[in-house]
């Protein structure tokens, strides 16, 4: 029985690999009918894209239209040739077999070198070489040109244009630039903005006055516009094609939409899973484009009601914004459940300048907290004073549905004193910041380079009557990826403080179809009393991957959770396997 | 008579006195013929000329009192140089015997001559030699020196010389020989002319010589491999063996493509007449004729002004593929009589025998052909004038007091056959059509500057379903007897009467195929193309002859595009303009548009660029809405209006969605914006235009940045495609995409709440 099925196993073998060198040897000399007497033969058969279209074929092999029965030898060859150029095929060679006219493919011409001539100061800041060894085609010179046009673009040439000339037999292709005049910002007109004051948009821009042109913060400002809701459609136009064209002057054209909008979202994390959001918005309240929004959210964490206005009433200062919140918050975490419900009046702004965005928010809120589950007070209601300042550069922005590069700075504190509305004093402070850097400056990332971290305190002598939300811990997707999430808590009160690094090289061009790998490790350092952090050093090494899929971005990772020098403490977790997935979210 | 007898005795003395002088020379002959003296002497006639005669060892002996043995012989190396002449002989050695009985006839005992890098001048300082110089003087030389060769043959003889450089102003030869007594092999090399023969020399049997070896060449951009084979013999017979093979047969020459071409012929040169024989050839072209085979040609040359030429060639033989038969040209041209003075030539195979000339006394030639296809009167030719033939010093000079000719293509598709597997064959649509096509030259005119040719042509051709091409031409050529004073000039004026042509079944969505190579692509053909200027200046205008000249069908116009047209081109500027005179429709997808006006310009001062002056009229939901483009036709200004009138939004939103903004979602409101900013930024092309008027657009992606956008289309039966620029960079930083008409995937980012970086959700947004 044995003999019989070893013999089978070995039958298949041999006709497997029979098959298999049939396959290789007849594939190596393969023609390919295209019609007619027309015959292609590849050099590299699998890995040739698609043969001729419909149309072309029209044109090679004749159709019944009157006149295109019968396309002469010599013009189906020159057309032929035609196509294959578009292809990037400039070394075709046609032999005659018989009655066959086969086409030798050949090698399909590179992209060599590319020389650029006449750059402004600082074009090369990013450097274009995902280009370099592709096929020598005009879609691909499209792309160079595309790339040179945006790059001047984004240092301060409004108007440029270029002359491209590929040169076939040395593969190298010489793109002239003629950048055209240097212009700063100082003015915009705007176009249809009737229903919203001059301000109420302004608000928006990535750019001061003044400052150099930078298509990338005129596209960023767009993109905040529309995402706000305030208009349906935003951009800016050069007006490079009009003769009596106004130097630093450019228009703003905007289209609005209705006001009112209802939008419903679903999405899901290992952590939260599954979300449903419902939101009302009003994008337009007011000429200065207040807006007010009113979410319903809905997660196997997080259950909320959320009120929120931003209301500019500032004419003059149009970044000065109010912001009264309203929110009634469900936590169903694994190590506590908790009701929360705020009310708060908040004073903000934002500002730009080139390349940064900075905004500051103080917010007198007034919470109401119930412990369902875990530890904490029962029911606690206490005045707060939360603030935030943030640093955010306009790189880190406008590369966020694709992280690379760019930072971010953030510091939030959360006061209660004892006295005003609170039972006790108490000050939380978290720092944070991602800083994300791609290697080499290319304008297709090869590796980018990832570092962020945390530093949190909590500062008060009555930990117990400290409602759950206002705690610290780490561990999850947002820190410490080789534990659970919240999982290093000390026995659920929570930690004094603590001090994250996280890290991440990220491969982007290692693997095709936007398969992105990447490495990470974190660590931390806890305190459970004070400021006095415990020897014990919490460690998560792993790997993960990262795609690129075209409706967003999808994120996993795997990372063991070590913990160095910890024999005399409990910190809650032990060493382990984590694995996380998200969607949308990014380091 | 005294002054008689002085005279007398003082000849006598005279003659005693050079006879005794002449003894004392020839027994004493070392006192001429000796280094010193050839340097003197040298010094006289040549004084730049620089030779080491002191390098020379010359001994003469006398075997007896009338003859000598000279023996000249090199001590060191041997030396010259004058003017571009100049180079050293290694070794050398002549040894000759002669008698005094005997002279002139020399024995030559022995040749022993080594020598490299030697540089000769040859070029001449005088004028090309005529045709006639070159059968009287230079094969006549050749034939005495081969004459020479073969009845002085030396005892002893051995050549060596390596790298001979013989140099005139353009070609530079580089020799190598190597002769001994009974072969000579010698290899040339020359570089600009792109010329390699290796070949050897050898004395075939009864004083024959034979001369073989390979010739390999490069003409035009094709290597030639020549292996040849002449036998001399010293009656003056040059018997010729000569086979043509193309070297690189797979990569095919456009200029010269043929696959073998094999040859035997004799030269029999003698002092009136000359005779060569053509014994056999065979050409094989690659296209067209499988074979021209011919054998026993004839040609008598005179060697003298007043003598006669003889052509004879009969049984030529050309072997067509596609008709797989064989016609056959037999030619007699009886008699030319002081170089030109009557032909009778006689033709059969695809003519019928109406050619002569005659009257050719006084150097005039009168002529009349008139020829008619033998078999289906395909093409009919006549043609009529005078020659003039003048011999000016060496130079024959050719004028031409009267030419007329008319010819008659009476079946455009038989010649459409006979090119079909040419290189020249008749591209689609013109393939399908049949009819006639006349040509006429009226006029030659002839001076010292330059020959004027005036032609016309009339085109007269029809296919199936109305297809049409009717086209006059007149047209003037000069061609010039000096293009370096003034160029070559070529005039044509055509009148365009019908041209109703179909396009083929192209469905634009699907990708325009690339007829023409990208302008920003240069090849090497290119580069060596405009490295070359032609020393020809030309003048081309054509015109329509009424508003509807030009019918373009095509699946997508109804009923036709119709033209008029008119062009003006020439060597620095061509200039055009297309303009539509009856309105268009375009149906596409189920939409209809109405081309109004369509009309292209060439801007002036410009290469390439073309102006466009369009009106594209559209309806949607009771709006009449225009499109105006003007400018540059690959990016043209759109202007857009409507009636009743709508804000510029609302027409573009009429166009892509058939409703107004106020109608649409956020989502299409963006597409909408995309499409304006794309429009005012000139991104979008008239193909653009078109495919958002025609086709129903799903989304619309524009960064304005780059410049770039791209639309996806929705086709019947679920088939989505997107076209439009290159949007990498707008797909790089973009948050949302759209999946379907209300659902998008958006990545939601929002700061200053714990654990909410970024989310993706499934989005689903009402507006109101």
């Amino acid at each position: 029985m044995i003999n019989k099925h070893l013999t089978l196993l070995l039958l298949n073998i041999l006709l497997l690999t029979s098959c298999q060198s049939y396959f290789r040897r007849t594939d190596e000399h393969k023609l390919e009918k295209i019609c007619g007497h027309f015959y292609v033969q590849r050099k590299h058969h699998f890995y040739f894209e698609n043969t001729f279209t419909q149309n072309e074929k029209l044109l090679i092999c004749g159709s019944d239209v009157p006149g295109w029965k019968d396309i002469p030898e010599n013009q189906a060859e020159y057309f032929l040739k035609s196509f294959l150029n578009d292809r990037g095929f400039f070394k075709t060679q046609l032999i005659r077999e018989n009655d066959k006219i086969i086409i030798l493919m050949g090698e399909k011409n590179k992209i060599r070198t590319i020389d650029f001539k006449n750059t402004p100061e600082g074009f090369f800041d990013s450097k274009f070489i995902s280009i370099i060894n592709e096929p020598l085609t005009p879609d691909n010179i499209e792309k160079i040109e595309s790339w040179t046009l945006n790059q001047l673009r984004n240092h301060g040439y409004p108007c440029p244009s270029l002359k491209t000339q590929v040169d076939t037999k040395n593969e190298q292709v010489t793109v002239q630039l003629f950048p055209g005049e240097k212009e700063r910002v100082e003015n915009i007109e705007l176009i249809h903005s009737t229903q919203i004051s001059e301000g109420g948009i302004s608000r928006f821009h990535a750019f001061p006055f003044g400052s150099f042109y930078n298509g990338q913060n005129f596209s960023l400002t767009s993109r905040r516009l529309m995402q706000s809701g305030l208009v349906d459609y935003s951009d800016f136009h050069n007006n490079c094609k009009i003769k009596d064209r106004r130097p630093n002057h450019f228009e703003h054209k905007l289209s609005f939409g209705y006001p009112r909008q209802f939008i419903l979202n679903f999405g899901g994390t290992t952590e939260e899973y599954p979300i449903a959001k419902a939101t009302w918005k009003h994008n337009r309240l007011d000429q200065h484009g207040s807006n007010g929004n009113l979410d319903l959210y809905f997660s196997s964490v997080k259950q909320s009601l959320n009120g929120l206005i931003h209301w500019h009433t500032f004419k003059n200062n149009p970044r000065f914004y109010w912001t009264p919140n309203l929110s009634i918050t469900r936590y169903s975490e694994l190590l506590y459940e908790t009701l929360s419900q705020k009310l708060s009046l908040g004073l903000g702004q934002d500002l730009d300048d080139s390349k940064n965005q900075y905004r500051w928010s103080i917010s007198p809120t007034y919470n109401i907290e119930k412990t369902l589950v875990g530890s904490g007070p029962d029911n606690t209601s206490f005045f707060s004073l939360e603030s935030r300042m943030t640093l955010t550069s306009h790189d880190y922005e406008y590369f966020i549905s694709n992280p690379q590069k760019g930072s971010h700075l953030s510091l939030d504190w959360s006061n209660r004193q004892k006295g005003l509305g609170s039972e006790i004093n108490a000050n939380r402070y978290l720092l944070e910041g991602t800083y994300l850097n791609n290697w080499g400056g290319f304008k297709k990332p090869l590796i980018v380079f990832g570092l962020r971290f945390k530093y949190g305190v909590y500062d008060s002598n009555d930990r117990v009557d400290t409602p759950a939300s206002y705690r610290l811990y780490l561990g999850g997707d947002d820190d410490l990826r080789g534990f659970p999430r919240k999982s290093i808590n000390n026995n659920s009160t929570g930690l004094s403080s603590f001090a994250y690094l996280g890290s991440e090289i990220r491969f982007l061009s290692l693997i095709p179809y936007d398969l992105q790998p990447f490495i990470l490790f974190d660590i931390a350092k806890i305190a459970v009393n004070n400021l006095n952090y415990l020897p014990a050093t919490l460690m998560s090494p792993g790997a993960g991957m990262r795609w690129q899929s075209p409706f967003g971005s999808l994120r996993t990772t795997l990372a063991y959770g070590m913990i160095d020098n910890h024999r005399n403490y409990h910190l809650g977790p032990t060493e382990q396997w984590k694995f996380f997935l998200s969607f949308g979210k990014e380091f | 008579m005294k002054l008689l007898n002085k005279i007398l005795l003082s000849l006598i003395a005279l003659l005693t006195t050079l006879l005794l002088l002449g003894l004392l020379i020839w027994f004493n002959l070392d006192w001429i013929i000796q280094p010193r003296i050839l340097h003197k002497t040298q010094n006289y006639f040549l004084p730049k000329a620089e030779i080491t005669w002191e390098s020379l060892l010359i001994n003469i002996k006398s075997p007896d009192w009338i003859s000598k043995d000279i023996q000249i012989k090199t001590q060191s190396s041997f030396c010259f140089n004058y003017l571009s002449n100049n180079g050293c002989i290694d070794q050398f050695e002549l040894n000759i015997y002669f008698t005094l009985l005997k002279l002139p006839s020399i024995k030559i005992k022995k040749i022993l001559l080594k020598a490299e890098n030697i540089s000769l001048d040859i070029s001449r300082p005088h004028a090309k030699p005529t045709p006639v110089d070159f059968f009287q003087t230079y094969l006549k030389d050749f034939q005495s020196y081969i004459q020479i060769l073969l009845n002085n043959k030396p005892e002893s003889l051995a050549i060596n010389l390596k790298e001979i450089q013989l140099h005139d102003n353009k070609n530079n030869f580089v020799l190598n020989f190597l002769i001994d007594k009974d072969n000579l092999n010698f290899s040339v090399q020359d570089d600009n002319l792109n010329i390699d023969i290796d070949s050897s020399f050898l004395l075939a049997q009864k004083n024959n010589f034979e001369w073989s070896g390979n010739i390999n060449t490069l003409v035009a951009a094709s290597e030639f491999k020549v292996p040849f084979k002449i036998n001399i013999s010293p009656s003056g017979t040059y018997n010729f063996d000569i086979k043509i093979v193309p070297k690189n047969t797979k990569a095919r020459s456009k200029t010269l493509n043929f696959k073998s071409f094999v040859t035997n012929f004799s030269l029999n040169i003698r002092n009136e007449q000359s005779i060569l024989l053509i014994k056999k050839f065979n050409f094989r072209p690659n296209n067209g004729f499988e074979a021209i085979v011919g054998n026993n040609c004839k040609i008598h040359f005179s060697m003298n002004d007043n003598g006669s030429t003889q052509f004879n060639c009969k049984n030529t033989q050309i072997k067509n593929i596609q008709h797989k038969e064989l016609e056959t040209i037999n030619q007699n041209l009886v008699m030319v009589s002081q170089l030109f003075k009557t032909i009778h030539l006689k033709l059969s195979g695809y003519f019928n025998e109406k050619v002569y000339f005659n009257n050719l006394d006084n150097n005039i030639a009168q002529f009349k052909f008139d020829l008619n296809s033998q078999k289906k009167k395909v093409l009919n030719f006549i043609s009529l004038g005078d020659f003039e033939f003048k011999k000016n010093n060496n130079y024959l000079n050719f004028i031409i007091n009267k030419f007329e000719f008319n010819a008659e293509l009476n079946s455009f598709k038989k010649l459409v056959q006979s090119l079909a597997k040419t290189d020249w064959a008749i591209p689609a649509p013109l393939n399908s059509l049949d009819g006639t096509v006349k040509l006429t030259v009226e006029n030659v005119e002839y001076n010292t500057k330059e020959t004027v040719l005036s032609a016309n042509s009339k085109i007269n051709l029809s296919g199936k379903d109305n297809q049409k091409l009717v086209v006059g031409a007149n047209s003037k050529i000069n061609i010039s007897n000096n293009t370096k004073n003034a160029p070559h000039r070529f005039d044509l004026t055509m009148t365009l009467d019908k041209i109703h042509l179909y396009l083929p079944e192209i469905d634009p969505i699907r990708g325009l195929p690339s007829l023409t190579q990208d302008s920003r692509f240069k090849s090497e053909k290119a580069t060596k193309k405009q490295s070359k200027s032609l020393a020809i200046d030309y003048q081309i205008n054509f015109k329509t002859t009424n508003s509807d000249s030009i019918k373009i069908f095509y699946k997508y116009f109804i009923p036709y595009l119709s033209l008029e047209l008119s062009a003006q081109i020439n060597k620095n500027i061509s200039n055009f303009s297309a303009k539509t005179n009856a309105p268009l429709k375009l149906s596409y997808l189920k939409r209809e548009l109405l081309v109004k006006k369509f009309n292209l310009k060439k801007k002036k001062n410009s290469d390439n660029d073309i102006d466009l002056d369009g009106q594209i009229i559209y309806e949607a939901s009771g709006y009449k809405i225009s499109i105006d483009l003007i400018g540059d036709l690959e990016k043209p200004h759109i202007t857009l209006s409507s009636n009743p009138p709508l804000p510029r939004e609302d027409i573009i939103s009429l166009i892509i969605y058939k409703r107004t903004t106020a109608e649409l979602n956020p989502s299409e409101n963006q597409n909408v914006g995309n499409t304006e900013s794309a429009i005012k930024d000139r991104a979008i092309g008239l193909f653009g235009i078109w495919l958002f008027a025609s086709t129903p657009i799903e989304s619309v992606y524009y960064d304005s940045n780059s410049q770039t956008y791209s639309a996806q289309i929705a086709l019947p039966g679920e088939v989505k495609l997107s076209v439009g620029t290159n949007w990498e960079n707008s797909q790089m930083v973009g948050i949302k995409r759209r999946i379907s008409e209300n659902w998008s995937f958006v990545t939601t980012y929002q700061t200053g709440e714990e654990n909410s970086v970024g989310n993706l959700f499934l989005q689903r947004i009402f507006s109101y």
